[in-house]
């Protein structure tokens, strides 16, 4: 192997896959990246045996070949460099010499057959999805996975491909956010799947601004192809919870309030709530909403009042403050809706008006009050 | 033999026979002889009683008193049966003061063993010796001696060969003896005690008041670990000393419990001090304690066997309660820590001083900085998923921000607290932070489990509420049968924590909401850990509600190996010092350990 490439592109291309490394791994392999050389390009490629990712530049090839290199390493190195273009070469002992500007170094490979290899996949399933709508869509569910591994399909997102509407739905079992978008087409075929979270996060971060990528489903696989680079990672195959059946199709008590002012005044109580279970509690009067929230153990206490409009029975639930928390601060709109039924169920929150081509929904469970 | 022999069949047992019989119940082995004679000494109002054995008592047993002692016919009569000066008429059983009273004791011994007993009454002038050999050959002489008695017992249960040969070893045997003397040592105080074996002197014990004599019985390293206890409710008086809770042995071997200074032995009230360490300490280990309970004796019967060491109680559960009261009234005024000893003991006159009043101290210092925290640090609520950038909207953070800039702290001992409170997680499973006096580790598994445990007590007895978080998608749980049965055991209490479990048909249960502090992530598998906790561990003097809120605790409770953040640290240590009792988890282990600063002074050499 034997190229000669800027080291602005080399670093801009490793820099993209690097995350995937796992920070702990007993597979050791796995701390490394693949350096491929070929046919006028370096691709590099990182794994974590869920997800791969795979990025290219252009280079000057004159020898093709392919060698493990440790990742993190590679990237202090490279960092370090002066920014010309960069010589690389190996030898049949798996060492790489590296030729800058400024000097030659030396560092040790591993044999390019230790690395796990790429998934394929072949697929006949294709969807195309706006940039804008797949990471807006990422950004909002993605907080409410579970982090629970025991319950594997709550820690990625439901993805539903129909004809046309794309759905993402994200929960973990206390709260839960569906998002719905209908600047969608795809009359092939339907699909169910289940996206790992960690994976959205890469696409998420790797997504252009502008224009709209393809996005290849296999059995077990999900393929985003992105601008110079390609992210894989393996589908959660275990069955997802019946989500529309808990969604209450009609709760009867709708509070409407503004969204930054009930955020901040939840935020200010729920610093005097227990920090364990940052508990709030919520009296719903005609026209106003009480926030209240106690430390017993510390003895703190808070008690704020702000308008809203409200009209039905006064109403007194708890919930955990951060739930609460994450989901108005996820939702955009600056007016909002509440809906509930009663202090036992769930609350639906919705943003007043929803926009255009997208429907919003997130709900929250209660805290219940054992007497 | 014929059965229809015309011979009486039925007949009065000879005198010594009926002796020989009744030694069995009474003299049961060297001991009980020991015990019979200083009991003796006592009641006949000695100040000076001195024992001497030979062999662990086999060869000889002496005691020899200054008392008022014993004229000649009193000897002599003393060795009838049910002969005694203790009591007059029924009236006086029902008001035993004295340590012996049953007129048995005497005669019995003598019957199986050679008897030599020496007196003279404190009016006479003379003295007289009176010698029995087996119960028989009663032998009396008039000679010189000193006001008192002394009574040697010499080759015990030589004409009983079945008992000499059980007896147990030497070594095991001078035990007996000792645990029997260690009672009376510590009874009375006021008595200067002698101990001779094998002709060495063994225990000097001048008289002294208690404290003296208990450090000198229980050793001084013992005795630093022993806290005062005085009590007392209406009429009845309790006193003494009981350990720290990290003061334990293991063996019931240090226990000690006197009523109107007799030893005794009673299960309900021993099992009342275990109580009151309630789960302060581990299965397996006992606290060390003297106790004296003094009482009216109409209210106890001492008489229920002969060796005089069961008690009956007229108001025995007033008594068991008067007891788990008092005494966790004073391990929790005390808030006691366990400490690192790195050095032995050695150094420990120089500890003694500084430990003293520290377990408060470490208590006060950490919340007082928990204060400050709270105040300054925004105590932010990190759990999941909060978005940095939007922390400079809110208004409340930013004036806190200011105020921490530009307003001074009050007071000058909370800026002492106020900088630079760090922890550190050691391999993911100890917390380390600095206070004033050293360094202080804290175990993050069994902290948290303290926690849990206490917030759960808090529900059960004194009615707080608890909180379930309900579940979107109520999980559907399929139990065996056993795990099922245990669930049926324990489902009122759970249900009760915050937990809301329903059964089905066959052995399906649904869970549709869990405590508020199940943690994130961890929730499908915490009712069978419960499960299978309650199941297998064996928490010995915890009652049912305790035993699950122990098992949830537990099971819930961060483990270690988890990675904390600092907020996490801050929290949890908050938590742990708002707790009643810090120091220990649910099962007795030790959450909190300290490392002065003078330890580590001593290991890196920096004083000598």
């Amino acid at each position: 192997m034997n190229f000669t490439i800027s080291r602005n592109d080399f670093y801009r291309v490793l820099q993209k896959v690097i995350n995937v490394i796992p920070n702990k791994s007993t597979v050791d392999i796995l701390y490394s990246v693949l350096l491929i050389a070929e046919e006028d390009q370096l691709k590099i490629i990182a794994t974590d045996l869920e997800i791969t990712q795979i990025a290219w530049a252009s280079c000057n090839v004159s020898e093709q070949g392919s060698i493990a290199v440790p990742g993190k390493l590679l990237l202090d190195i490279i960092r370090e460099m002066p920014e010309n273009d960069l010589t690389f070469k190996i030898d049949s002992n798996l060492k790489i010499y590296i030729e800058s500007t400024f000097g030659e170094y030396k560092l040790s490979g591993q044999n390019k057959n230790e690395f796990p290899s790429v998934p394929l996949v072949e697929t006949e399933h294709k969807i195309e999805l706006k940039n804008t709508v797949l990471k807006h869509m990422i950004e909002k569910t993605i907080f409410a996975c579970s982090t629970d591994n025991l319950r594997p399909a709550l820690t990625g997102v439901f993805c539903q491909i129909m004809e046309d509407e794309y759905r993402m739905v994200a929960t973990d079992g206390h709260r839960l956010v569906k998002i719905i978008t209908h600047d969608f087409e795809n009359k092939e075929f339907t699909e169910n799947i289940i996206i790992p979270t960690k994976a959205l996060n890469f696409v998420a971060r790797n997504l252009p601004a502008e224009g709209s990528q393809k996005i290849l489903i296999s059995e077990n696989h999900i393929l985003f192809e992105l601008p110079n680079t390609k992210i894989y990672s393996r589908l959660i195959k275990d069955p997802y919870p019946d989500y529309e059946r808990v969604i209450p199709a009609q709760n009867s008590k709708q509070m409407e309030i503004n969204k930054e002012q009930f955020i901040s005044s939840v935020k200010r109580v729920s610093l005097f709530s227990n920090p364990m279970t940052y508990q709030v509690k919520l009296s719903l009067k005609p026209n106003e909403i009480n926030i209240y929230a106690q430390d017993i153990d510390f003895g703190g206490e808070a008690n704020e009042t702000i308008a809203c409009k409200f009209d039905s029975d006064p109403l007194d639930i708890a919930y955990n403050a951060n739930y609460l928390l994450d989901i108005l601060r996820h939702l955009d709109s600056e007016e909002i809706k509440f809906l509930v039924e009663d202090e036992d169920g769930p609350g639906i929150i919705v943003p007043f008006e929803q926009e255009e081509k997208e429907e919003i929904l997130m709900l929250i469970m209660p805290v219940r009050l054992n007497s | 033999m014929t059965r229809n022999s015309n011979k009486a069949r039925i007949h009065v047992l000879p005198e010594n026979l009926a002796n020989k019989i009744a030694a069995g119940e009474v003299v049961e082995r060297p001991a009980s002889v020991v015990k019979e004679l200083v009991e003796n000494a006592i009641d006949a109002e000695a100040t000076k009683i001195i024992i001497a054995i030979e062999q662990a008592g086999k060869n000889l047993i002496q005691v020899v008193d200054n008392g008022i002692g014993m004229n000649s016919e009193d000897i002599q009569t003393a060795f009838e049966r049910h002969a005694t000066s203790k009591i007059q008429s029924e009236r006086d059983l029902e008001q035993i003061e004295t340590l012996g009273f049953r007129g048995e004791a005497l005669p019995s011994i003598a019957s199986v063993a050679q008897v030599e007993v020496k007196s003279r009454h404190i009016k006479d002038t003379m003295g007289s010796v009176f010698t029995l050999h087996g119960g028989k050959d009663a032998k009396l002489k008039k000679i010189a001696a000193n006001t008192g008695t002394s009574i040697s017992v010499k080759n015990l249960f030589f004409n009983t060969p079945a008992r000499r040969q059980f007896l147990r070893s030497d070594n095991s045997e001078y035990q007996q003896i000792l645990t029997v003397l260690k009672r009376f040592f510590l009874a009375y105080a006021d008595i200067h005690f002698e101990l001779w074996v094998n002709g060495k002197e063994v225990f000097k014990l001048p008289e002294c008041d208690l404290g003296e004599r208990v450090e000198k019985i229980l050793g001084s390293a013992s005795f630093k670990g022993m806290l005062p206890l005085n009590a007392s409710l209406g009429g009845i008086e309790l006193s003494g000393f009981i350990s720290r809770p990290d003061v334990v042995r293991k063996s019931r071997g240090h226990q000690f419990l006197f009523l109107n200074g007799r030893p005794i032995i009673s299960k309900s009230l021993h099992h009342a001090v275990f109580q009151g360490y309630s789960n302060l300490i581990g299965p397996g280990e006992f606290p060390i304690f003297c106790l004296f309970l003094e009482m009216d004796p109409t209210l106890a019967d001492v008489n229920v066997h002969p060796t005089k060491m069961e008690v009956r109680f007229s108001n025995d559960r007033s008594l068991y309660y008067f007891f788990i009261n008092s005494i966790q009234k004073v391990l929790s005024a005390e808030g006691v820590v366990p400490e690192l000893y790195a050095a032995p003991s050695g150094s420990a006159v120089q500890k003694e001083s500084s430990a003293e009043s520290r377990p408060r101290e470490i208590i006060d210092e950490m919340k007082n900085r928990k204060r400050s925290m709270a105040r300054f640090s925004g105590a932010q609520l990190s759990l999941t998923y909060f978005d940095t950038s939007e922390k400079k909207e809110n208004p409340l953070q930013d004036s806190i921000r200011t105020e921490k800039t530009t307003i001074e702290p009050p007071a000058v001992a909370m800026e002492q607290y106020k900088t630079d409170v760090q922890f550190w997680q050691v391999h993911n499973r100890y917390i380390l932070s600095e206070i004033k006096s050293g360094i202080v580790l804290i175990d993050q598994h069994v902290a948290h489990e303290r926690i849990l445990y206490e917030k759960i007590s808090k529900i059960f007895n004194d009615g707080q509420k608890s909180f379930g978080q309900k579940l979107l998608f109520p999980q559907k749980i399929n139990l065996n049968y056993e795990d099922f049965a245990i669930l049926k055991e324990i489902i009122d209490v759970l249900n009760k924590m915050g937990f809301s479990i329903k059964t089905f048909s066959g052995t399906t249960v649904v869970i549709d909401a869990m405590p508020t502090d199940v943690k994130v992530g961890r929730e499908s598998q915490i009712l069978l850990d419960i499960i299978d906790y309650y199941k297998n561990e064996p928490l010995r003097d915890f009652n049912h509600t305790e035993k699950i809120s122990a098992a949830y605790a537990c099971k819930n409770a961060i483990k270690s190996g988890e990675k904390l953040s600092q907020v996490e640290m801050h929290n949890l240590v908050d938590q742990l010092f708002a707790c009643e009792s810090p120091f220990f988890c649910p099962h007795g282990r030790p959450v909190i350990i300290t490392i002065d600063m003078e330890e580590l002074d001593r290991k890196f050499k920096r004083i000598p």
